[in-house]
Order: structure tokens, then C-alpha cells, then sequence
């Protein structure tokens, strides 16, 4: 399940940074591969694709700085 | 209670021509290059300026260096009216700042002081020591319309409030930045020297940007008004927008994701 989810996000943060080879471990923040423009736009589409509700409080570097925490995020919800 | 995801940018409306780098003033190392845009927003504009030469956005738009602070935004007008120097301004706490200008100190009230600096270039003054906050990054506002500001800025989940009294309101929010930063707006109520009441269009601290979520927009209100929604393209990324106003002190800008 958790390696499902993490492959679907890989996916869309693949079309968000346009980096066809974002590769798992890569930090997302840290590595500026995701600025603050497209982490709305992966917030908005975590919610649509994973029918989850993203809130203020869950916006911390921690929770998308790589995509097992995007994941473990979502499979939180 | 609103859902607004945090704090997105801040607009500073100047006379400048375009501002297309800090390089020389105070924010030199606290924000990269700038990205200049056009938008042809007259219709929800149109109820919150002043001039009506002003009716096209022509902004500066500046991300921050290190994804700490929040977006700033430099807003081209031909106003002549401008909010008070010292009724705003931004807080870079405990950071040496390099200027040729002369050092002052402010005082808000009794209680309260800032030492500012002035930077000439982009009509702006930064306090890097100040009683008002603890936390780095901050700005100051003082406004006439104190409660319903307050009240907008307490009804958002991202918001926390420091501390409080009846003239001062310390509110500490989350920028959504890549480091999901702090930022904390200290709300001062004018006194009787403040009398003007100012629109998207007069210079000065003019608007406070914040990302929400589509769903959970804010209605219209007996204490804002709201404007048609608009379209914004910035980066190859489209957010549909509209302002919360009042033409009394500063506005909203909520871009909805």
C-alpha cells in the first residue's frame, strides 16, 4: 500500500518539477526541487487524487521535504 | 473559522519604475532577482483604487533567498498619497543590516520601540531591533480599522496569537515558503494622527497575500468586501484570486488553490 502511494506521488511531483528523474530519496525542500508555488499545487492535487483533506496543520518541512512523508501523510488521512 | 493555508506575500505600492533587483538596498541578501508582471485586473480592481491610472497590476515580484520569509511584491502607482513611513514595516530581528541612512528609534505607545532604517530606494523601513516581537521575521501595521483587521487575521487557522491588549496584537503565522516558515504581523491600532483612510493604490504597506483553499473561501462580510474573482498566471502555475477591502487601511489578497 505505502509503496503504491509512493510511487503515485512520485509520479505527480514528476510532472510538477518537470524532473522525469526525481528519483525516491531526493530532498524535496532542501533540494529547491519543489518551491513554494508547487507545493500548492501538489497540496491541491494530494487532495483531489487521494480524497484527503490537507490542513494548515499539517504544512511543515517535515511532512514534504521527501515523498515517504508525503506518502506517510497521506496514508495518514 | 476559515481554512487559509498560510501567509503567501506581502504588496508594497511605490512610485519607483520598475524595480527589477534589491541589489544596494536593505533586502539585497534576503531575496533573489525579481520577476516583473502585467495584469489586467481592472474589474475586481476597480473598487479599491484610488486613481483610476492605476487600474493595471504592473508588480515586481521577489522570492526569498532562502525560502524564510514571505514573497514580496512591488506594486507600481501613480498615487501621491502615502501611508505614514513609520505606520509599517518590515522586521528582519537581531540581523545587520548595512545602510548609509541614519539609525532611529520609533516608539509604539509606552511600552514599545524599534530601531528602523529607512531605505530610500524602495520607500520602506526595516526594524532590525525591536521590543515588539521576539521571533526573526516579522512586519508592524498600524491601522485604523484595528478590530476588523484582527478579527480577519484571528479567524485563520494558521494563525496564533503571541500576545495581545487592546492597542497591539502580535499574531505569529505560517508563510507558505519552502521552509514553511514563521512570519509575525504585529496589528497596531492608529491613534488620532492616522485620519486617512487608504486604497490598494496609495503607497505603503497596501496587502497581505495568503493561500486558501477553494472550498473554504471567505464570503463577503459586513466588515470586508469582495471582489469579482480573477485570473493569475505566475510561473506556468494559474491561481484564481479576488480581494477582501475596505479602503481603510490595507487588503487581502486570497489566491485560492
Amino acid at each position: 500500500m505505502n509503496k503504491t502511494t509512493n510511487d503515485e506521488i512520485l509520479e505527480i511531483l514528476k510532472n510538477i518539477s518537470n524532473l522525469p528523474d526525481l528519483s525516491i530519496n531526493q530532498l524535496l525542500l532542501d533540494e529547491g526541487i519543489i518551491d513554494s508555488l508547487s507545493t500548492i499545487e501538489l497540496i491541491s492535487i494530494l487532495e483531489e487524487r487521494f480524497a484527503i483533506n490537507i490542513g494548515a496543520d499539517d504544512l511543515n518541512h517535515f511532512n514534504f521535504n521527501t515523498v515517504s512523508a508525503i506518502s506517510n501523510l497521506v496514508n495518514s488521512k | 473559522m476559515n481554512n487559509i493555508l498560510g501567509l503567501s506575500h506581502l504588496v508594497f505600492t511605490v512610485n519607483s519604475d520598475k524595480i527589477n533587483s534589491l541589489k544596494g538596498t536593505l533586502l539585497e541578501s534576503f531575496y533573489g532577482e525579481g520577476n516583473y508582471f502585467e495584469f489586467n485586473h481592472k474589474e475586481a480592481r476597480k473598487n479599491l483604487i484610488r486613481n483610476h491610472t492605476n487600474m493595471l497590476s504592473r508588480i515586481s515580484l521577489f522570492k526569498p533567498l532562502n525560502g524564510d520569509l514571505p514573497a514580496i511584491e512591488f506594486l507600481y502607482s501613480e498615487s501621491t498619497i502615502s501611508r505614514d513611513q513609520n505606520s509599517f514595516g518590515l522586521i528582519l530581528n537581531n540581523f545587520d543590516l548595512k545602510s548609509e541612512e541614519f539609525e532611529k528609534e520609533i516608539h509604539f505607545g509606552k511600552n514599545y520601540s524599534a530601531k528602523i532604517l529607512f531605505d530610500k530606494k524602495l520607500n520602506l523601513t526595516i526594524s532590525h531591533s525591536t521590543n515588539l516581537m521576539q521571533d526573526k521575521f516579522g512586519c508592524w501595521i498600524i491601522v485604523k480599522d484595528f478590530e476588523d483587521q484582527k478579527n480577519l487575521l484571528l479567524n485563520q487557522k494558521s494563525n496564533k496569537v503571541i500576545s495581545s491588549d487592546e492597542n497591539i496584537i502580535v499574531i505569529r503565522t505560517k508563510v507558505l515558503n519552502s521552509k514553511f516558515s514563521s512570519f509575525t504581523i504585529v496589528l497596531i491600532k492608529s491613534n488620532s494622527n492616522f485620519t486617512e483612510n487608504y486604497f490598494n493604490d496609495d503607497l505603503g504597506l497596501s496587502t497581505i497575500g495568503w493561500f486558501q483553499k477553494t472550498h473554504s473561501e471567505i464570503k463577503e462580510n459586513n466588515k470586508f468586501f469582495k471582489t469579482k474573482d480573477f485570473q493569475i498566471t505566475m510561473f506556468g502555475r494559474k491561481f484564481k484570486a479576488n480581494f477582501l477591502y475596505k479602503n481603510v487601511s490595507i487588503s487581502h489578497e486570497l489566491l485560492n488553490i
